[in-house]
């Protein structure tokens, strides 16, 4: 069954109004893919009425698989109030993933901002399997810089910009996209795996277009059902309009009409 | 057990609870619910040409409710027919379609077509007639809120449809009771209602609209009085039955509905929150029932005291 109830484990700050909750679901974590989100109901009841499409961050263990989420509302305000215990009603997973089925030689991951959050599931999932995972990480400020020591742990290089400076190079992260491309300190094939900003995941498009390096993106958008039933979350595509929730929330990037 | 089927516009159905159009799509709720089950099924209402809908934000939620703005996408009658009807003839629940327009040609075009395609007949078993879509320039609220314009909609798609009328009205106006009256003088064989409520939603930072089309339909929990309210007033106006709409959340929630005079209901925004709900108000209507000592459903309709 998609719907299910799974119990919090643990509910913790992280960063400033960032939170990491660890779930318990032998199912989740067996079925959960990188991309993939859950639909999370905050409160049963009509308050909040809707859900809250939130990625999986990471499988922690066999029965274990972590969101990373910021409280950008009052869904996920209310989220971040949740006591480890409790129990939290989930659909999922949801939607298309990352497309792993391939293994490049080099893996770059461009996150920007909450964009980290996917991304990690990927970088998990690459491990061992490619000769290099490159993170390009960029935030406005040095704590919206997410999970870095994580990535790092898992064997990630990585490259980070901020845009006051406070951390790495100051500017924006897709400033180091093309450099990154050119690195050839490791050779080989190289595939790219995008989320954050769409202006960020835009430009990180055009130049993996440049230079015809296969890019994924991770989208967001407001959607309802989850489902693919409300056509809320649509996103414009060179075949049409695609649903965010359902063909998404990962597209390939030379699919979307920027 | 109690007896749970209800007739609607001349259909025998198993039960009084369907989906409200645009809410709910069969191809994606495997394992979600016994689609079996439904009283009926209503896919997302179809259009004589595509339709691309309008933009992002498309949704947005409010106090116990939220707006939405889709803008009627979707492919048109004849990838319906080609597409959806196929996998519909084998659902095994009965269908009705909802049909949307801008003009009155093109609403009767459409129900034409349809009437004309190949697994219609045996798997059609109405259509609801949306006149009350308050996210598109013409056709929807437009008609709907005009009694003469409802009326003439109504006149025109009968003389070429082959299927039963359900006329789907909207709460946008002060005179739904007269644009009630005045289809079914003109064939309406039931009545839906409530659509959507005009509605905006502002950002105070960005100082935009929520919606990206600037405004949409308001609908959940929020509405239902207003919905109840107006099923009220409707059902005691005509004598065709009236399919109450309207932030139905549970079981008792479509039993205020019966009560208030409603023969059928269809469950909206509640889907979107819990995809399993329609089986769950089935149920719960039928635990109700034997609960309050009632053989049939049909007992309570239209029995609230006053």
């Amino acid at each position: 069954m998609l719907n299910k109830t799974a119990e919090i484990i643990s509910n913790l700050v992280v960063a400033s109004g960032v939170y990491k909750m660890t779930l318990s679901s032998r199912e989740l974590a067996h079925d959960s893919q990188p991309g993939q989100f859950l639909h999370i109901r905050v409160n049963p009841g009509n308050d909040p009425l809707l859900r809250r499409p939130i990625s999986v961050h990471a499988v922690e263990d066999e029965d274990k698989i972590s969101l990373l989420y910021g409280t950008i509302g009052r869904g996920t305000r209310l989220l971040s109030k949740k006591k480890s215990g409790e129990e939290i009603d989930v659909l999922g997973p949801l939607g298309h993933g990352f497309d792993l089925s391939e293994k490049p030689d080099r893996a770059v991951l461009v996150a920007g901002g909450m964009g980290a959050a996917p991304l990690f599931f990927v970088a998990q999932r690459l491990k061992g399997l490619v000769k290099e995972s490159k993170l390009l990480i960029g935030a406005k400020t040095k704590e919206g810089l997410l999970s870095v020591s994580d990535f790092k742990e898992i064997g990630c290089d990585v490259w980070q910009t901020t845009e006051d400076g406070s951390a790495g190079r100051r500017g924006y992260i897709t400033d180091l996209f093309e450099q990154a491309l050119l690195d050839q300190t490791i050779g080989g094939s190289i595939r790219v795996y995008a989320c954050g900003p769409k202006e960020m995941m835009a430009r990180t498009a055009t130049i993996a277009g440049i230079y015809n390096v296969p890019c994924e993106v991770s989208l967001e958008e407001k959607m309802a059902c989850g489902l693919g039933a409300c056509l809320s979350c649509v996103v414009d595509t060179i075949d049409g309009l695609k649903r965010v929730c359902k063909e998404g929330p990962v597209f390939r990037s030379d699919e979307i009409k920027w | 057990m109690a007896r749970m089927a209800v007739d609607v516009a001349g259909i025998r159905l198993k039960n009084p609870v369907m989906n409200a159009s645009g809410t709910f799509n069969i191809r994606e709720a495997d394992g979600l619910i016994d689609i079996k089950r439904l009283g009926a099924y209503i896919p997302k209402s179809i259009t004589l040409h595509e339709r691309t809908g309008n933009p992002v934000p498309r949704i947005c939620e409010t106090s116990s409710g939220m707006l939405n703005s889709i803008g009627l996408e979707n492919k048109g009658v004849a990838a319906f027919i080609d597409q959806e009807l196929p996998f519909l003839a084998r659902a095994g629940v009965p269908v009705i379609v909802s049909i949307a327009g801008e003009t009155i040609d093109e609403f009767a075009e459409t129900v034409a077509k349809l009437g004309e395609a190949k697994h219609a007949q045996k798997t059609v078993k109405a259509v609801e007639i949306n006149v009350s879509c308050p996210n598109i320039d013409r056709g929807g609220v437009q008609f709907g809120s005009q009694p003469e314009m409802a009326a003439l909609v109504t006149a025109e798609i009968k003389l070429v449809s082959s299927f039963p009328i359900i006329v789907k009205l909207t709460p946008n106006t002060g005179v739904f009771v007269e644009a009630a009256v005045a289809v079914e003088e003109a064939g309406a064989d039931a009545i839906s209602l409530i659509n959507t409520i005009f509605g905006m939603s502002i950002d105070i930072m960005t100082r935009k609209p929520k919606i990206g089309r600037g405004y949409g339909g308001l609908s959940g929990p929020a509405v239902k009085p207003i919905a109840v309210k107006m099923v009220y007033d409707v059902s005691r106006a005509v004598n065709i039955p009236v399919i109450g709409i309207g932030g139905i959340m549970n079981a008792g929630d479509a039993i205020e509905f019966l009560l208030a005079g409603a023969t059928a209901v269809q469950v909206g925004t509640a889907n979107f929150v819990d995809p399993g709900i329609m089986m769950k108000i089935i149920s719960g209507i039928s635990d109700h029932l034997e609960k309050t000592g009632c053989e049939d459903v049909r007992e309570i309709i239209g029995k609230v005291e006053l």
